[in-house]
């Protein structure tokens, strides 16, 4: 699974204390700083990071200096973004085939055109994945670093 | 002797499957090789990886078991070859990041309930974008497939 798409869920954990499946996320932040990956992700990637830590700024989880830490850190950590031609018409004829939702269907078109496993904590998009016969792993089942 | 062969940056996302924007951060970046023709900037060919290589590896490395060290140090080995010069830094680069992380980290307070964990916030995004975006999506037939 070296060649991956790693979605959002999987990237907040790095940045949260208290959050499930947190070991998973922890080692894959390990074979990035390692250079075992490969990793590839759609035009919403940031957005929705973004977005997810605006609501966590004003539920009081996070300072705003945090927000601006963690955004210039994944800026840092380049990686791939999606070959951009036709992508939001195929990523919306996914959302429509499978019935997932539109962001979900990002990643699985960037899963699907990087050829590469989606790795992602939301169960939704797992089973996105599964629907359109990609490789793909629940951040539940990567392990942990010492395992 | 082969004649090197220079590519626009435009032609070398193209050949790379990557964004223009990507390029351009790799050029500026160094992390990918590029030459002044003229003051316009140039890849060589010989920088990239050829896309079915990556094709390739992409499609084998899908079939291995997380973990392993001998497929990590052939990735390793792959990534240094198909990024010269460049490898080192974009490690350290990461490493940067990741140290930024933990310590944004240790400033997050836990969630307080169901409703605001990374699920939940990241839910209640993408709820809202992808209602928004279907908003512009013309309802259409069903078709027989």
């Amino acid at each position: 699974m070296n060649a991956t798409v790693i979605d959002a869920s999987v990237i907040l954990r790095w940045a949260f204390e208290d959050e499930t499946d947190r070991d998973g996320a922890v080692a894959i932040a390990d074979a990035l700083q390692a250079g075992a990956l490969l990793v590839t992700a759609p035009p919403n990637f940031l957005l929705e990071v973004a977005a997810s830590l605006v609501i966590a700024l004003r539920a009081g989880r996070i300072p705003r200096r945090t927000l601006d830490t963690v955004m210039g850190a994944l800026a840092a950590i380049a990686i791939d973004e999606t070959d951009p031609h036709r992508f939001a018409e195929a990523a919306l004829e996914v959302a429509l085939r499978t019935g997932v939702r539109v962001p979900d269907a990002a990643y699985l078109e960037t899963a699907r055109r990087a050829r590469s496993t989606l790795i992602t904590a939301d169960r939704a998009q797992f089973e996105g994945a599964m629907r359109m016969g990609l490789a793909a792993i629940p951040l539940s089942e990567v392990p942990a670093r010492d395992s | 002797m082969e004649e090197t062969t220079y590519l626009t940056a435009a032609q070398a996302a193209m050949r790379l499957g990557i964004s223009l924007r990507t390029v351009r951060r790799r050029i500026a970046d160094g992390s990918l090789p590029s030459v002044k023709i003229g003051g316009a900037v140039r890849v060589p060919v010989s920088a990239l990886e050829p896309p079915e290589a990556r094709q390739q590896v992409a499609a084998r490395e899908a079939a291995v078991a997380y973990g392993s060290e001998t497929d990590e140090a052939y990735i390793r080995r792959w990534n240094r070859e198909h990024w010269p010069d460049s490898w080192e830094r974009m490690l350290e680069r990461r490493r940067w990041a990741f140290a930024q992380l933990e310590e944004a980290r240790k400033q997050t307070k836990p969630p307080s309930g169901p409703h605001d964990t990374v699920d939940a916030m990241l839910n209640q995004v993408r709820d809202e974008f992808g209602q928004r975006l279907l908003q512009f999506i013309p309802e259409r037939e069903e078709s027989a497939e």
